[in-house]
């Protein structure tokens, strides 16, 4: 709301009074000490006023860019008056200002605006000074083979990282402010030609529509534009990875780059998408073929090994070969908890280690990760608390859950395990089975942006299909 | 008008069809058609097929003469408005009894295979409340999970069959046609009866987009319900032989006779587990058809707001037609069969001859006019 009532009440144009602007403009900025009102004698007399926020713009390169030719002397020879005392300012990333409004943002942008005396518009020259990082390998999602650049949290350094990448006029990219009180750039991309123009058209309404406080993160964007509200499973897909991006754009989806987080967004999205890696495209065939396939088979364990355990061991013992039936037996002998207890206890523990892992500052990572083994796969076992066959249930478990290679997506498997073990607990493999109904109930109503979550394997379409077992073919595509 | 925005692809009613036919009819046909048709049960599926087809045929028929209409809003022009609203209503007695029917076949199914001392309720409670979230969201939902979940099956179908190649003895096959061709039809109403709820095709229709393909998917999956239906047959005479309608689920004695490696053994928990997936579908069907058919014959514009009372109703129907487990096999059996097919296949039947008629009078009325 406040963005539009600033709106509406900055919404005239800027006078051809310079003291009248100023005092506009002061009366906004009121008693920040941020922003500099400088006023000065160009070389040709005109009496002007540079207004800039010191802590975003470069005040060195302003000086030298901006200041020193207009109060040349050499200035005043070249030109007369007026507005053409614009044009020799020897910078190219100019920008016309032309209401109370578009002056306000400008400034807060970080751009240094410049008004002349009798001239109802000023101009903002770019001279950013912002704190950014350099690129680096991107950290929730490496590879061994591929590029390793990473997204930043500065916009135009993605923004180069992208287009670099696509060297072609049809990559679009879009630029939109959300957030009242952030105004963070979020900028569209994506290819004309591939992408669906009823799919943009949609886009760009959920984004009009949107109203956000700030956005701090692109979760912020991804929630309000998400089609189900309630679902656990992420509806757009977060990657730091510019390789990522520009191969989803050239797969028909859209982009969101946003400003101060390393995460672009991409969307629509399936389950499949999240359970495949960039690699899978930069390597051999064959391998990426078998990897992936591993990679679906733990997906399925990440989710159902532990129920599974508990189902069988509770309520189908014949199921286990009589040898093996014997040690889990022998183990579970001293064991004082129903299975279901046990996985219960061993999970939530390793969930814990996991996200003090993840919460600890690096230097004491290795200390969590050391007493987490000794604790949880000695101690307790040897205490007879848990047994050593659970152990390795929920190891196996723990390792098939990173193998998601989307992050959201592995937090998921982390939240539905638990409703599948009480189910696996109470009613055996039947329980199992009628977690797993419900899975699939929710994944076959859940839709990314028009598109089902669940395609192309129901709704089924051979050639998608095509993607999701094999990998698409490199070159000859 | 239609209660259900959602529409469905042919080949996704094709392939709901299939666990609508095959989920029980595996289980219990086997040893029901053996007590009939002896060692030419494998037969008994081909003459019971022959229903499916007029099945489907009278379906598309009514379809075709009264487009985008369920049976039950059709059956209004049909044969007037007070006697179509008679035909609605005996389904709406019908389809609860059926519905609750599969609905105890599976908790009797869970509760002596799998889970001996879980109660019934529970059993068939938590199965009910899948199937009507199921339900409420949309056809479209249904097509889809069936989808996913008639792949699982096949899949696992097909393994059973592989890994019980070796334990197969086909000289229990003879000596065919030993009392002649009469048992094995007999033995044939049965599946029959199972091939008879092809009719739900006359309720879905109207959800199908591609009308045009119908027949064609439709045909398809006859033939793939019948296939599975006879090589279901032949595994379990093959290897059971006599002894097969002795088990009222034979295809799960078959199953234990699995064992990969030497290792795993007893994976018929598994199958019951998996096989889980199949009745789902078929209670979601039903349970569909159950609410959509309320909703029209009511005349409401949505039909969600109905299918979760209608959902316990069936729950409370599933104790109602039958008081005990032997009391299960012996309605499927007997008279169960009988009047499955009286409502499924014989007054559709006679629908469509109304509509014949009707139409032919219009036309000679038409003719005498001109």
């Amino acid at each position: 709301m406040a963005l539009q009532t600033e709106k509406t009440q900055y919404k005239e144009k800027l006078t051809s009074s310079l003291d009248n602007n100023r005092e506009v403009l002061q009366e906004v900025f009121g008693e920040n000490t941020d922003i500099i009102f400088h006023r000065f004698l160009t070389g040709n007399h005109l009496s002007a006023l540079c207004v800039y926020c010191s802590s975003l713009c470069d005040t060195e390169r302003l000086e030298k860019q901006l200041l020193s030719p207009m109060l040349d002397g050499s200035f005043a020879a070249r030109s007369d008056a007026g507005i053409e005392s614009f044009t020799f300012v020897p910078m190219s990333s100019i920008q016309t200002v032309c209401t109370i409004n578009e002056a306000i943002l400008a400034i807060l942008n970080g751009q240094a605006l410049l008004l002349l005396e009798d001239q109802p518009m000023g101009r903002a020259y770019s001279l950013p000074k912002t704190a950014s990082r350099a690129v680096e390998e991107p950290s929730a999602e490496s590879t061994v083979r591929g590029p390793r650049e990473g997204f930043t949290e500065n916009l135009s350094i993605n923004l180069s990282l992208l287009r670099k990448r696509m060297k072609t006029p049809s990559l679009k990219l879009i630029t939109t402010t959300k957030g009242q009180y952030t105004n963070t750039e979020i900028v569209l991309a994506y290819v004309e030609g591939i992408i669906d123009p009823a799919l943009i058209k949609e886009v760009q309404s959920r984004l009009r529509k949107l109203k956000l406080e700030g956005v701090l993160e692109s979760h912020y964007i991804e929630k309000g534009l998400a089609d189900e509200q309630f679902s656990p499973f992420p509806q757009m897909l977060a990657t730091e990875r510019p390789d990522v991006v520009a191969a989803n754009l050239l797969e028909g989806r859209f982009a969101l780059l946003i400003d101060g987080t390393p995460f672009s967004l991409i969307a629509p999205v399936s389950i499949f998408s999240m359970l495949q890696s960039p690699e899978d495209y930069y390597e051999n065939k064959y391998m990426s073929l078998s990897v992936r396939w591993m990679r679906y088979f733990f997906a399925v364990i990440s989710i159902m090994l532990p129920s599974a355990y508990v189902a069988i061991t509770t309520f189908h013992q014949e199921m286990i070969p009589t040898v093996l039936l014997l040690s889990i037996s022998r183990a579970r002998e001293e064991i004082p908890f129903p299975a279901l207890v046990e996985a219960m206890i061993m999970e939530v523990s390793f969930e814990a280690l996991r996200e003090a892992g993840v919460r600890l500052p690096k230097q004491v990572g290795a200390a969590v990760s050391i007493v987490g083994a000794l604790i949880i796969g000695q101690a307790a076992t040897s205490a007879g608390i848990v047994s050593a066959p659970m152990v390795i249930i929920v190891a196996l478990t723990g390792i098939a859950s990173f193998m998601i290679p989307r992050y959201a997506a592995g937090i998921v498997t982390r939240l539905l395990r638990f409703p599948i073990m009480i189910l696996g607990g109470t009613l055996g493999l039947v329980g199992m089975m009628l977690g797993v109904i419900v899975l699939v109930i929710h994944l076959s109503s859940l839709r990314s942006f028009g598109t089902l979550y669940l395609s192309p394997a129901a709704p089924t379409s051979a050639k998608g299909l095509k993607d999701v077992r094999w990998c698409r073919g490199g070159t000859s595509e | 008008m239609l209660t259900d925005k959602g529409r469905i692809s042919e080949v996704q009613l094709a392939i709901l069809l299939l666990p609508t036919v095959l989920a029980t009819s595996i289980l219990s046909v086997p040893s029901m058609t053996m007590h009939y048709a002896g060692h030419d049960m494998w037969l008994s599926p081909i003459w019971g097929s022959f229903i499916g087809l007029i099945v489907i045929g009278i379906s598309l028929g009514i379809h075709r003469l009264y487009p985008n209409k369920t049976i039950i809003q059709s059956s209004l022009q049909i044969i007037g408005w007070f006697p179509g609203k008679l035909f609605g209503l005996a389904y709406l007695i019908y389809l609860p009894h059926l519905t609750g029917l599969i609905i105890r076949e599976y908790g009797e199914f869970i509760v002596t295979n799998a889970l001996p001392r879980t109660p019934l309720f529970v059993v068939m409670g938590t199965m009910v409340i899948v199937c009507t979230l199921n339900v409420r969201l949309g056809i479209e939902v249904v097509g889809r999970t069936s989808q996913i979940f008639v792949t699982i099956i096949t899949a696992l179908l097909l393994l059973t069959f592989l890994l019980l190649i070796k334990e197969l003895r086909p000289q229990e096959l003879l000596p065919v046609f030993e009392d002649g061709m009469l048992p094995s039809m007999l033995g044939s109403i049965p599946p029959a009866a199972w091939f008879s709820e092809y009719i739900v095709i006359a309720f879905l229709l109207p959800y199908v987009n591609h009308k045009r393909q119908v027949g064609k998917a439709m045909i398809g999956s006859l033939l793939f319900t019948t296939m599975t239906m006879i090589v279901t047959n032949l595994v379990c005479l093959f290897l059971l032989g006599d002894l097969t309608d002795s088990f009222t689920f034979p295809m799960l004695i078959a199953a234990r006779y699995i064992t990969i490696a030497d290792f795993l053994q007893h994976i018929e928990a598994v199958i019951v587990a998996v096989w889980i997936f199949g009745i789902f579908v078929k209670i979601s069907v039903f349970l569909y058809i159950f609410s959509t058919t309320t909703a029209e014959w009511f005349g409401l514009n949505d039909y969600k707001p109905v299918v979760a009372p209608l959902a316990f109703l069936c729950l409370a129907y599933s104790y109602w037609v039958v008081s005990s487990h032997p009391d299960v096999a012996k309605l499927l059996s007997v008279s169960g069969n009988l009047y499955t097919l009286m409502l499924l296949f014989c007054f559709p039947a006679l629908l469509y001859v109304c509509a014949l008629v009707r139409k032919l009078w219009n036309e000679r009325m038409k003719g005498g006019a001109t």
